[in-house]
């Protein structure tokens, strides 16, 4: 079963639309949402639990519609958003107190050790927390309630380099379960590198790639050669490039360009900037 | 449902505690009375009633400071029962007032040897009356963008506190004398059930001004 299926999806604002976004996050895997800041991420996220509404499209998560079951749908989902709001008064207590009357499958165990993990102060209220103490809350709340999908929109954002590793790993323990899969986005590509089994690319609005991070990989590679060599390779096998005084730099399809072509392994983020740049 | 009347109940406690000595204040001035005279001033309804459906409005508007409206979006409650319990918090909060101002007016004026018709009567209608400003203030709130709740607010009191005086002002005009003015029981009972109803319509215009509403 698949964890999230969009088909078609469309939200318009004024100067800005996401347009007819096709996306699939197969269930048990990490599917990563890439783009710049204002390329739609955080729409595409508001549009699929809710808080916004979708102009057209139809939305499936956990295999159910969207449309007509989201609140229940919500027992099985954790989500966090790039912004924690909490009533600023309220301590460790309180949050447990709502919680656990608001989810079926509340731990209030898995909360408190969640909170000694993180190092966050039970005796403290909200409004006291840093950002990453307050991000560190959400993440707390999203995996206490044996949630089946978490979505994360800017999760990892405010958190230290450290405490950012600590969260990929507690994230990619929870994929160890078959059941568990998460929709992450985030414009800190090396995160998502890190973690996810499938990555898209979304810009001004449009799902350039959507696609297995191992099949990027093994499938573009930076040829380095002359502007000269550069004008003989296929159009076809051209993704991006970037040209200097010292030369070309192409993303290639490894398969199109000929034996022998001087070629480096690409990562996801130079894989992201040189087709953004492509298509402008 | 549960959650969010949770969320609320705590977040009084913890943040709107300060309201209860003025709230304290209304009810033991209206026990003098009744103790005294038998009778409770009724200038005491709408100023009680206009500071208890302050509260609903004054958490909605915390919740979009914060950011827990979209907490609660990403909750498993739908935007029906969002609003709901936003009405039910405001019926509990009607019920508490009056019922707490009728049992200490009520008792006062028995102490007193008094009747108890009028303090109940008095409790019944600041139930009313808080029901009555929150059914026409909620759905103006659910209506207007986030950032102009706090306008609307300020407004919606001073046209109130406007009217009531306006209406004080044409009652002396003709002769009527607001502060000696007995109301029935049976009237403000029927008032109250007038009330709910307005609320519940209320609600259901609310529900639907909500459920089209991006966050």
């Amino acid at each position: 079963m698949n964890a999230i299926e969009i088909k078609g999806l469309v939200k318009e604002y004024k100067g800005f639309k996401l347009n007819s976004v096709d996306l699939t996050l197969p269930g048990g895997c990490v599917l990563g949402l890439i783009g710049e800041n204002g390329a739609g991420k955080s729409t595409l996220i508001k549009c699929l639990l809710g808080i916004i509404h979708k102009n057209s499209g139809s939305i499936r998560i956990l295999g159910r519609d969207a449309d007509t079951e989201l609140a229940d749908i919500k027992e099985d989902v954790g989500v966090v958003l790039d912004d924690v709001g909490i009533p600023d008064a309220f301590k460790f207590k309180h949050i447990n107190e709502v919680m656990k009357n608001t989810f079926r499958n509340w731990d209030e165990k898995s909360f408190e050790e969640y909170m000694d993990k993180f190092s966050l102060p039970k005796d403290k209220r909200f409004k006291e927390f840093s950002r990453g103490m307050k991000m560190k809350m959400g993440i707390a709340i999203a995996l206490s309630h044996k949630a089946k999908l978490l979505v994360l929109d800017e999760a990892t954002n405010g958190l230290d380099p450290v405490v950012r590793d600590e969260v990929t790993d507690i994230f990619y323990e929870f994929t160890r379960d078959e059941e568990h899969s998460i929709l992450i986005s985030s414009h800190i590509v090396s995160d998502l590198e890190k973690l996810c089994d499938y990555i898209s690319f979304i810009h001004k609005g449009n799902v350039l790639l959507n696609e297995e991070k191992d099949v990027l990989l093994e499938g573009y590679a930076i040829a380095h050669c002359t502007e000269a060599e550069m004008a003989e390779l296929d159009p076809e096998a051209v993704r991006g490039k970037k040209v200097s005084k010292y030369g070309a730099q192409v993303l290639v399809r490894r398969d199109a360009v000929p034996d022998g072509m001087n070629l480096s392994p690409v990562t996801i983020e130079e894989l992201f900037i040189f087709m953004i740049k492509d298509v402008g | 449902m549960k959650g969010l009347l949770k969320k609320d109940w705590l977040h009084i406690r913890t943040s709107f505690i300060a309201m209860l000595p003025y709230f304290l204040f209304m009810i033991f001035m209206s026990a003098v009375s009744s103790y005294s005279r038998g009778k409770i001033a009724f200038i005491a309804v709408p100023g009680m009633a206009m500071f208890q459906s302050i509260l609903p409005v004054v958490l909605m508007m915390d919740d979009v400071r914060t950011g827990y409206i979209r907490t609660a979006m990403t909750l498993p409650v739908s935007r029906r029962e969002m609003v709901a319990e936003k009405y039910l918090l405001t019926l509990i909060n009607s019920a508490v007032s009056g019922a707490l101002f009728a049992a200490v007016t009520c008792a006062a004026a028995l102490l007193g040897n008094n009747s108890a018709a009028q303090p109940l009567a008095g409790g019944i209608l600041i139930a009313a009356s808080c029901a009555i400003s929150a059914a026409i203030i909620m759905p103006v709130v659910y209506i207007v963008s986030t950032e102009k709740i706090k306008l609307i607010f300020i407004l919606a009191y001073v046209i109130f506190g406007g009217l009531y005086g306006a209406a004080g002002g044409v009652a002396a005009a003709f002769g009527y004398d607001l502060e000696n003015m007995v109301i029935s029981v049976g009237t403000s009972a029927v008032i109250l059930a007038a009330a709910l109803l307005l609320a519940a319509v209320s609600c259901l215009i609310s529900q639907r001004i909500f459920k089209k509403r991006d966050i």
